[in-house]
């Protein structure tokens, strides 16, 4: 009866719990010298959310100056062309083209032809020239077209100009090469040779992605073996003598100790993980060294969150968030392409920092570095020569980071993923 | 993951340390509320606790969760009962009611009209309300007897007193508690 009544007694106030009074924790901080505000969150901007947003920034733009760098060689090109095609017997398509252009400023802007009769009668006596001077006049005309803009009144074309314009097009008109049509087919992926549509033809490929894990993650139990008494019916550890706390020897040597005084012994579930599937998100960035292998790289930013639960103190559970910021580096194999899509693979390795560990939204001190490998199949559908969307599975193997901490990786190092996302293509 | 708070702390992370902190605070604090009902003394009881658990993590083998949490309410317990020595607490009070009893006569005593439904019917609140209201020595054994498991030799040993000792103020503190309990449900019933 009165073991019941105590049993009772006891269960009422196993789990039990009280606020502290106040101001403990900047007692135990004044003696053992610890600076108080460690209980406090950090700003949610850590120095390390800064690294990651200046090094994106300096990719994007290293990237946007050279495409602009690299843009300007074609249309240099193209210039070049259009020079050397006004070299040939007629100079008229290079003069037909500004004609044209002064024609329609000339509609646009009926009330300046007045002021305009002289400039005209000024370009038929240069139309004139022309004739002569025609190597001349066809290499400065990218430069006169340059400058055109720049004249502040729009100037009228004269008529003789306007009917050799009119002329222009079936006369001049040189025989232009055959374009190849934007995709082809390809009937045959073994057989067949890549050829170079808009996508494939593309020297850099930049994508915005996300993926997610795939494997469920289950409840994971971490149990430990604890001795019962078998007469005081309460938990024991320690040892019988109830001398001072300094006594670290017998501390040390408390299960020991329970071992051998204690004659039952059960397991306990001390903790159970459950941890949620991880979500990335990143930028990469592919350069096309070959019609079929391009180089990949990219960085990306990483989330695991787990829940931890104690099942012996039912008031206690705690979330633990992990931030990493990664960098990769491989290589993707085009394997086939058909239409709008192209299929291919890619293997590489990646290399993360952990940035930040939140456990309930304090802060832990150690952030580990986490490599891993991974392999990949994927296809793009490109709607536009630019744009493409893109979905790859992938399987990547997670090393150990060398820490206790316990995420998604470390219950499944071998991790398969789901990757989609937008791919832009640029300097065709 | 309180084995990697251990390790860090061992590593003199601040950070793991008011981590552990506020792990455990509420429930370290339940247990020195019992022993010690002043807020202020439970206030130095749980800083002297927390400090020697820090200081004596690094020589701690850790082996468990369930362990290493029993591991810090004992520290509690003893940090608890030095404080009650020291401030001569315990020896006045227990020399009050010095009623020297049959050991298991008084462990199984209890009050004929006692009804363990009444008991059943209490909130942990009220339960720790009654036992902050009992007598410093009473108090004391009825802790260390019923919620830490120990036996009166070991009481005895811990408190300079006889066994005997020991066992009587448990006697006067189960029939107190027996009294309360069967008021509180008085009240109850009238309300």
């Amino acid at each position: 009866m009165s073991d019941k009544w105590e049993e009772l007694l006891r269960k009422k106030l196993e789990n039990y719990e009280v606020e502290p009074p106040p101001g403990v924790w900047e007692g135990i901080c004044e003696k053992m010298g610890i600076d108080p505000v460690t209980l406090e969150k950090k700003p949610a901007m850590s120095r390390w959310w800064w690294v990651a947003a200046a090094a994106v920034l300096a990719l994007v733009g290293c990237f946007v100056v050279y495409e602009m760098s690299d843009s300007d060689q074609p249309l240099q090109a193209d210039a070049m062309a259009q020079q050397q095609s006004s070299m040939l017997p007629s100079s008229e398509p290079v003069l037909a083209q500004q004609t044209s252009s002064l024609q329609q400023e000339d509609i646009a802007s009926p009330s300046q032809t007045a002021n305009n009769t002289h400039i005209s009668s000024h370009r038929s006596q240069n139309k004139s020239l022309t004739s002569h001077l025609s190597p001349l006049t066809s290499n400065l005309s990218p430069l006169t077209s340059d400058l055109s803009p720049l004249t502040s009144e729009p100037q009228p074309a004269s008529e003789e100009m306007v009917q050799q314009q009119e002329k222009s097009p079936e006369q001049h008109q040189e025989p232009s090469p055959e374009k190849p049509s934007e995709y082809e087919m390809f009937p045959d992926p073994v057989t067949t040779t890549v050829n170079e549509t808009s996508a494939s033809k593309a020297k850099w490929s930049v994508a915005l992605k996300a993926s997610g894990g795939l494997l469920a993650t289950n409840n994971t139990m971490q149990t430990d073996i604890v001795y019962r008494s078998a007469s005081a019916g309460s938990f024991s550890y320690e040892d019988k003598v109830y001398g001072e706390i300094t006594e670290t020897t017998a501390i040390s040597s408390y299960y020991d100790y329970a071992k051998e005084t204690y004659s039952t012994s059960y397991t306990v579930t001390e903790y159970a993980a459950r941890h949620h599937l991880p979500l990335r998100l990143g930028l990469s960035l592919q350069h096309q060294l070959h019609p079929r292998l391009a180089l990949l790289s990219g960085i990306s930013y990483t989330r695991l969150s787990s829940e931890f639960s104690f099942p012996l103190y039912r008031n206690i559970s705690y979330s633990q968030r992990l931030h990493y910021i990664g960098i990769s580096l491989g290589m993707a194999w085009q394997l086939w392409q058909v239409n709008h899509f192209s299929f291919y693979c890619s293997g590489g390795a990646m290399v993360e920092k952990c940035v930040s560990v939140s456990l309930d939204g304090d802060y832990m001190g150690r952030k580990p570095w986490q490599f891993s490998v991974h392999a990949a199949a994927g296809a793009e559908y490109a709607f536009i020569p630019l744009l493409g969307v893109y979905i790859e599975p992938s399987l990547g193997y997670y090393f150990s980071d060398g820490t206790q901490l316990e995420h998604y990786y470390k219950e499944h190092p071998l991790a398969p993923s789901i990757e989609f996302g937008l791919r832009m293509h640029f300097g065709r | 993951m309180v084995d990697n708070l251990v390790e860090r702390i061992r590593q003199k992370d601040q950070r793991a340390m008011s981590q552990l902190y506020q792990m455990y605070i509420r429930e370290l604090s339940s247990v020195c509320y019992r022993y010690v009902p002043s807020e202020a003394d439970a206030k130095d009881v749980l800083q002297n606790s927390f400090v020697n658990i820090f200081k004596s993590i690094p020589t701690l083998d850790y082996r468990g969760e369930a362990a290493f949490r029993m591991w810090m309410k004992k520290i509690v317990v003893n940090e608890a009962l030095h404080f009650l020595k020291e401030r001569r607490m315990l020896k006045s009070k227990l020399g009050m009611r010095v009623v020297e009893m049959d050991l298991e006569q008084a462990s199984e005593i209890l009050p004929s009209d006692h009804e363990p439904s009444e008991t059943e019917l209490l909130t942990p609140e009220e339960l720790h309300q009654l036992i902050s209201e009992l007598p410093d020595g009473c108090r004391t054994v009825v802790n260390l007897y019923i919620f830490e498991g120990y036996s009166h030799r070991q009481i005895a040993e811990l408190l300079n007193v006889s066994e005997r000792t020991s066992a009587s103020q448990l006697y006067y503190a189960k029939q107190v508690l027996a009294k309360r309990i069967k008021q509180i449900k008085k009240e109850t019933d009238n309300e």
